[in-house]
This record gives C-alpha cells, structure tokens and sequence, in this order.
C-alpha cells in the first residue's frame, strides 16, 4: 500500500511533467498568436518520423537526423503561417478546418509510408529499467523525460520573463492592439513563437518513443492530453498551463494507481469538463501568456 | 371556422381556428429551381440499376449504400449548421451526439427488443437531454472555449465506451440489431432505407427552412450578427440559444438511431474517428454558409467523392479525400452553393460568422 | 421614474461609477455630463443591464430591476442608444428596424406579423426622416444617418424611458441641431423621459431641462444648465484646477 502511494506521488510528477511538455508548445502558440492550432499533433509526427525517415531511409547519423527533422519543421512554420494562418485569420472555422485538415493529410500519408507493422523506433533510450526511489521502483526513461521536461519549461519561463523577445511576446499576447501600435513586425515575431513552440513537443517525442510504442495516431493521442491541460490552464497562459499539468498528472496517478487505471483518462476528460463548466476560460485569471 | 386563408404582400396567412397563424412565403419565383432541384433529387436514384456497369467505378448497391449514407451526413451536417447559426458556437463534437443516439437505439433495441419507432424517439430524446444538460456551455464559454469542450467530448464518450466495453462492444460494437425493413430483395432494401432517409432530410430541411425564413430566422440573424444588439431588443438570447442546442443535439442523435437501424449493428468507435467530424463540418463549409440547401449538396459530393477515390486508389484514397478537401476550402470561400449564388442578394438568411474574439 | 441608489462598478483597479445616486422624474429630460473617463456611459451600461453593479440598486417604475437581465430591462421600457452604433451592417435600414419591433412587446401581445412588423417599421423610420434610405446597407450608412437609424430602433421598442448616448459624436453643427430637435420632439410625441448622455455642451444646454455632471465616477452636480456653467466644481472638472486659478 505504501508502496502505492509512493507511486501515486512519484508517478503525479513524471504525468504532471511529461503532460506539461506536452502541452507547452501548443500553449505558447495559442497563447501569442491566439490561434487554435489544430494541427499540433503533426510536430509529433514530423520529429518522429522524419527522424526515422533520414536516419534509416536515408542513411544519416542519428543525431543528424534528428537536427535535420527539426530544421524540417522550422521550414515548414513559415509556409504553414503564410499560407495557412493569415490566410484564414478571420474566419476561424475554416481555419480550424484547414489545420484539422493537415493534420489528418500527414497522420494518414506517416500511415501509408510507415504503418504500424513496420515497427518504427527511436532508441533514445536514457536511462533503462526502473530507478527504485524510496519504496517504488519508476520507469527510468519516464523520470528523464519529466525531469528534462520540467527543466524545459523551466527555460521557457525564463525566456518570457527575463529576455526582450520575450517580454514583445508577452505583450502581444495581452493587448494585440496596443503591441500593433509599437511597430513590432507581428509575422516574424509569431514564426518565431511557432518555431519556439514547435521544439517541445519534437523533444518530448524523442524521450517517450523507447516507452511509448511509435504509431501514426500517436499525435492525436497526445494531443489529446495536451489539450485538456491548455484548455483546463486557460488556454495561452503559462502558469496556468503548469497547475492544469500536474493536477491532470495527479488524477491520472491517483486513478491510475489507487482505483482503476483503465479509468484514467475517462476520470481526467470528465473532472476537466466539470472545472470548465464552473471556470470556462479555465484556472487562469488573466489572458496572457504569463 | 376552422382555417381561414389571407392573402397580404405575396405571404398567405392561414389562421387556425383564431389563434394561431401560419405565414408562408409565396412568390412564384423562388419556388422553381427548389422544386426541379427536388424532383432530380427524389427521381435519380430510380436510374441507377439501369447502370449495370456502374457510375464511375461504382456498382448500382455500392452506389446507393453511398447516397444512404450521404443522407446520414446530410442529417447531422443540417443540424449542425442550424446549431451554429442559432448558437453563434461551431461545435467541434457533433459525432459525440450521433454516437450516443446510436448507442441508445442499440442497447435499447439489443437488451430489451425495443421497437425502432420507440427507439427513435428514446434516441431523440435522451440525446436531446444530454444537449440539454451541456447547453449552458453555449451561454458561458466564449466561441473558442466552446470549441474546444466540444472537441473533447468524443474522447469522453471513447474513454467510456472502452471503459465499459461489456456494454459497448468496444471495437466490434453492437450486433444483432433489428433493421427497419427487410424485404428479402437486397435492392429493395436498399431503396426503400434510401427513401425513408431522405423523407428525414427533406423533413429537416423544410422545417429549418421555415424557421429561418420567419421572424425567428430574423430573430437568429441579430444573435448571430451581434449578441449585444439582440439584447438590446429585448430578446432572450440566452434560452434561444440552449432551445436551439439541445433540439439540434437531439437531431443529430437521429443520424445515429438510423445508423444502428440501417447496418443491423453499431460500432460507435469507427463513428468517434476524426473523419467524421471531418465530413459534417465540411459539409457545412463546403456547401456554402448561409445555405442549408448547400450543406445537403456538401454531405451529398464529399461522401460521394469518397467513394469516387476509394474504387480507384484504394488505399491512398483517403489521403487524397483530404486534401482535395483542403484545397477546396482554398478555391470556394463561398462553398459549392456560392457558385450557384452568385452573389444574389434577395433575402437576408442568417449566415454562420464566427467572430476572432479569443 | 428612475431611482438609482448608491451604485458603484469597479473594473480591476479602476472605480468607473461610485456610490452614484439619482432620481429621474417622468417625462424629464435631463442631461448627464462630464468629461472623458467619468462614467457617463458605464452608468448608462449599469442602468440598462449590460452591466452588473458591484453594490447598490435601480429601481424602475417602483420595481427593483438590479437583478433583471438586459433583455427583461427592454421589455419593462428601458432603451438605450449606443455610443458607437451597433448596427447589423449587412442588412438593410428596414430590417434591422423590424428586428427591434419584433423583440418589443406589442409585436407578441398583438400577434403581429412578419409584414405588419414591417409597416410598423417603417411608421418608425419615417419619423426620423430615414424613409428613403430604407433599403439601403447599413454599413454604407454615414454616421449621421446610423444616429437616426438607432434612435429609430429605440423608439420601435416603444420605450418609456431611453437613454442616448452621445449623439451628437462625429456631426456637423447641423446635422447636430437636426438630431436635437428630433430628441425634443420625440419626448413630445411619445411622452418619453430622456436621458442624454453628451460631450456637445452647446447643444444639450438648450435642449434639456436639468443637468447631471459626472467627474470621475462622481455625481458632482445636478441642476439646472443656467446654474450648472457657472459652478465652478464643474469647470474645474472640465478644465482643471490649474486653469481656475488663472
């Protein structure tokens, strides 16, 4: 029993943390750019899979694969803004279309080119087996990833709050009006937030794919947890993105290892319903990014 | 009397036993294309055993399997339209509603042999009440918020299903279910489920039609346009919009009691897939806004499309579904019932607009 | 007519109205004043229901209608006008006339129809002389016109007590003037009690019979205009102290 609760608590920092990576990109990009971005999941994909595509289809070294998927989403972004984003900024249910729209075009081309029966993999593994904290033994390569995870945000706060570049997101993020008013050029300063978005999600995909078996629908799947922690945080806002995260962890820790762990996600998706409909724009109480 | 006739500027007012009164529309003119439009419509399918070699690819049961289908698209595209004009909110989660009229039709009829006329209305019903108990969500939360509550009610309804899959049949869903008709002539069958669907259509689509054209589509006009100015007549927008929500929830619930009724079985999980949400919002998108007759005519091309590509690319086909899709939404800002428009401007219909306020 | 007692609405840090109280007889026509920022039209916001106070109460007609919504404050006869008018840009003067005598009263006590709502509509635009643009596009509407088309749209609520706000914004002296005496006459004609919200001093002096000066969320003085321009607590809040002293 003892045993359980160690792993509650443990395991409400490895969910907490691993969520909170998850749904860091999508908070910053929704944040600054306040633009529901439906096609997220495709970042998981690309690093996923775009890795695998030039390290083992094209022969690269792994590192270089890596670099070079994400130099593939950081080519992309701009072409997504250009032509997808601006394009449908004021009606946003074509624009929310047209994301949902790409994310399924590239989730069913991943299916056709690399199915799940083609076994693709990342071996990124860290730390394998488990680490035995106290009286639990953890999954090692999960504890990296929350403990990478969290040292990530951690960076990311800093960004927001100590660098210049930062602060102009931070005031976009509030008052896009009056930002306009201080000749911010506005499309590179929301690539930028898209490509600083775009990196965790890439990061986070590398660290759980050894636990984590890799399939095409992993996007949504993740996703998935990304968006109830940005929606129940207030969606855009840092800290409330961070509480969401390890509340959603705790529930699935508490569920997971104390009741039923096949209720886990079915008890999140329902009590972040249930805090939305008292708290609609979710935990946060003022809409910016921090 | 009864029924009293009254002709006034172009409208006949049928008053009803002194009480009520019924305003019809008629002018001459705008009844032509509609009624040609709905005799190809009702009379085509007819042709298509006399097309032993298929249209396009595909055989004449396929062909009307696909337009069966088409119906059940077309009944939640409507309702989801007309939701989205009522309630200002695009709800990202209409097949959460399909699916759970499904699984009430199927559990109904699966546990307790319950007939598909009751069904039907169990189906309507307590999926209306579900809509009902998630309406205040169209009040409080802001477009975007609500957006994204409704995108997460289908995993909710995933979660419970595999949660409870003793109930729910998981991935096979439930078999065994009475089907509406069974003649013994596969064709038959096929025609009469055809018919019956589209009757449902036609149905839905006359009354939001006569909604919309009468002072409530001028009142859902105002909402739509500016909510503070709605209340500044004096109109409760607040309970127009939960009416309009939980009756259209409640509509879409419909699809999915035909769904079960058709296949014999439902398995809500294929029904809980992206696609489908794909196909009764694009419906919307790509028939043209504004136009309900243009969300039937989307339901009606993207089902059809699909099947198009699926007897020709197989596997791919779903890929390029998608991406024709895409570019279409590019190439018609105005849908498919834009290009019929042409920028006419007789009579003001309400038309979807979703505003940018985050 | 209209009792306000001690009402007070805080934005985050900001007092917009506070501790305000005011009595509006029948078939006055009073004037409400102040430089920017006073809460003229927060006031207007709480009185109509947009707003909810923090504290305090508005009784209307000897009924207490703090709680009532918006749209329950229109059908007991409270209008309003809006400082930037919110008009349906894509529709035509007409309709967005014949909304607003759908959501009054009469048209559901009545039974009216779609096309004697109509007709009723255009009763209404003729008196503010917008008859002849009644087809035309609200958003290719000046600004002068879109003044009219709201005061339009009030009355077709059949109001008891409306409340304009600004009207005078963006006109011409004359066209000003025409939209003065368009206000008088309607009080006339439909026995209305008034409220005007202005920044236009000229004008309202002359139209209205009693003053309310607000500064900084304050009533700071309520009388007649003659007394008004020349309190010095009202030109200080116009010009400022330093000025005073010059």
């Amino acid at each position: 029993m003892i045993e359980l609760i160690y792993l509650t608590i443990i395991y409400t920092f490895i969910f907490g943390s691993l969520y909170l990576g998850i749904a860091l990109g999508f908070s910053i990009i929704t944040g600054i750019l306040r633009v529901f971005h439906l096609a997220y999941p495709v970042l998981f994909l690309i690093v996923a899979y775009g890795t695998w595509l030039f390290w083992r289809d094209l022969g690269l070294t792994f590192i270089l694969s890596i670099v070079l998927s994400f130099i593939l989403i950081i080519i992309l972004t701009p072409i997504l803004y250009r032509f997808v984003i601006s394009k449908f900024i004021d009606a946003e249910d074509y624009l929310l279309t047209a994301l949902l729209l790409i994310f399924l075009s590239t989730e069913e081309t991943i299916n056709l080119i690399y199915p799940e029966w083609k076994g693709v993999y990342l071996p990124t593994l860290i730390l394998p087996g488990t680490v035995n904290i106290g009286f639990a033994a953890v999954s090692g390569q999960l504890l990296i990833t929350a403990l990478i995870s969290t040292i990530m945000v951690f960076f990311y706060v800093i960004f927001f709050v100590k660098t210049k570049i930062g602060l102009i997101m931070r005031a976009i993020s509030q008052d896009y009006f009056a930002s306009k008013m201080l000749g911010i050029n506005f499309d590179v300063m929301f690539i930028i937030a898209m490509i600083a978005g775009s990196i965790p999600p890439g990061i986070i995909i590398l660290l759980i794919s050894p636990v984590w078996a890799l399939n095409p629908f992993i996007g949504w799947t993740l996703f998935m947890f990304g968006l109830m922690v940005s929606v129940l945080g207030g969606l855009g806002n840092l800290k409330g993105t961070i509480i969401a995260a390890y509340i959603v962890g705790s529930i699935h820790a508490f569920i997971g290892f104390l009741i039923d762990p096949r209720l886990m996600n079915l008890a999140s998706l329902i009590a972040v319903v249930l805090i939305l409909v008292f708290k609609p724009k979710g935990l946060a109480r003022a809409e910016t990014i921090w | 009397m009864v029924m009293r006739f009254e002709e006034r500027r172009g409208r006949i007012i049928i008053h009803f036993l002194n009480r009520w009164r019924f305003e019809w529309v008629v002018e001459p003119r705008y009844w032509r294309n509609p009624m040609i439009a709905t005799f190809l419509w009702i009379c085509i399918p007819l042709l298509i055993p006399f097309t032993p070699s298929g249209v396009i690819g595909i055989g004449p049961m396929a062909l009307l399997s696909t337009l069966i289908l088409a119906n059940v698209i077309a009944i939640s595209a409507l309702a989801h339209s007309f939701q989205t004009i009522g309630t200002g909110r695009v709800n990202f989660g209409p097949h959460f509603f399909v699916v759970t009229g499904g699984y009430v039709a199927a559990l109904l009829n699966k546990s307790y042999g319950v007939d598909p006329i009751i069904t039907f209305l169990s189906s309507f019903t307590i999926t209306a009440l579900i809509g009902l108990v998630l309406s205040p969500l169209t009040v409080i939360a802001r477009g975007i918020y609500f957006t994204l509550i409704t995108l997460i009610l289908p995993s909710i309804l995933h979660e419970f299903t595999y949660w409870r899959s003793d109930i729910f049949g998981a991935e096979t869903g439930i078999p065994g279910i009475a089907r509406l008709i069974s003649t013994g002539s596969v064709i038959y069958d096929l025609y009469i489920y055809f018919y019956t669907s589209f009757i449902i259509v036609a149905i839905i689509l006359l009354v939001i039609d006569k909604i919309l054209r009468s002072r409530w589509g001028f009142i859902l006009g105002v909402i739509n346009e500016d909510e503070d100015v709605a209340i500044s007549f004096g109109l409760n927008i607040g309970r127009i919009k939960m009416i309009v929500f939980t009756i259209t929830s409640g509509v879409m619930g419909i699809s999915g009691w035909f769904i079960t009724h058709y296949y014999g079985s439902f398995t809500g999980t294929v029904w809980l897939e992206p696609w489908m949400l794909i196909f009764i919002l694009l419906s919307s998108v790509l028939g043209g806004k504004g136009a309900i007759y243009g969300t039937v005519i989307g339901a009606y091309f993207i089902v059809l499309l699909r099947e198009v590509l699926r007897s020709y690319l197989r596997e791919t086909a779903l890929l390029v579904l998608y991406i024709i899709l895409l570019v279409l939404l590019y190439l018609l800002p105005e849908g498919l019932w834009g290009l019929y428009r042409r920028r006419r401007y007789r009579e003001y219909m309400p038309s979807v607009r979703i505003r940018r306020k985050l | 007519m209209l009792q306000v007692d001690s009402l007070t609405k805080r934005f985050g840090g900001i007092t917009a109205v506070n501790n305000v109280s005011l009595r509006i007889s029948r078939n006055e026509i009073v004037g409400l004043i102040g430089p920017n920022g006073s809460g003229k039209t927060t006031l207007v916001n709480l009185i109509s229901g947009f707003y909810k106070p923090d504290s305090g109460r508005v009784i209307f007609e000897g009924i207490d209608i703090t709680g009532k919504r918006a749209d329950e404050r229109v059908k007991l006869g409270i209008a309003r006008t809006f400082q930037i008018p919110k008009v349906i840009g894509n529709m035509t003067v007409l309709q967005n006339v014949v909304y607003a005598v759908i959501g009054s009263k009469r048209f559901k006590e009545r039974k009216m129809t779609l096309a004697e709502a109509g007709e009723e509509a255009l009763y209404y635009l003729d008196i503010v002389n917008l008859l002849r643009k009644r087809d035309i596009l609200c958003r290719d509407l000046p600004i002068y016109e879109l003044r009219l088309l709201e005061l339009a749209r009030a009355l077709a609520l059949n109001p008891k007590f409306i409340m304009v706000d600004e009207a005078m914004a963006g006109l011409n002296p004359t066209e000003a003037d025409n939209v003065a005496k368009l206000i008088e006459r309607l009080r006339e004609e439909f026995n209305l009690t008034i409220v005007w919200v202005e920044h236009v001093l000229r004008i309202i002096m002359k139209s209205v019979e009693r003053v309310v000066v607000m500064s900084e969320g304050e009533v700071i003085a309520d009388g007649v205009p003659y007394e008004i321009v020349r309190n010095i607590e009202v030109i200080k809040a116009y010009i400022g102290e330093e000025m005073i002293k010059i």
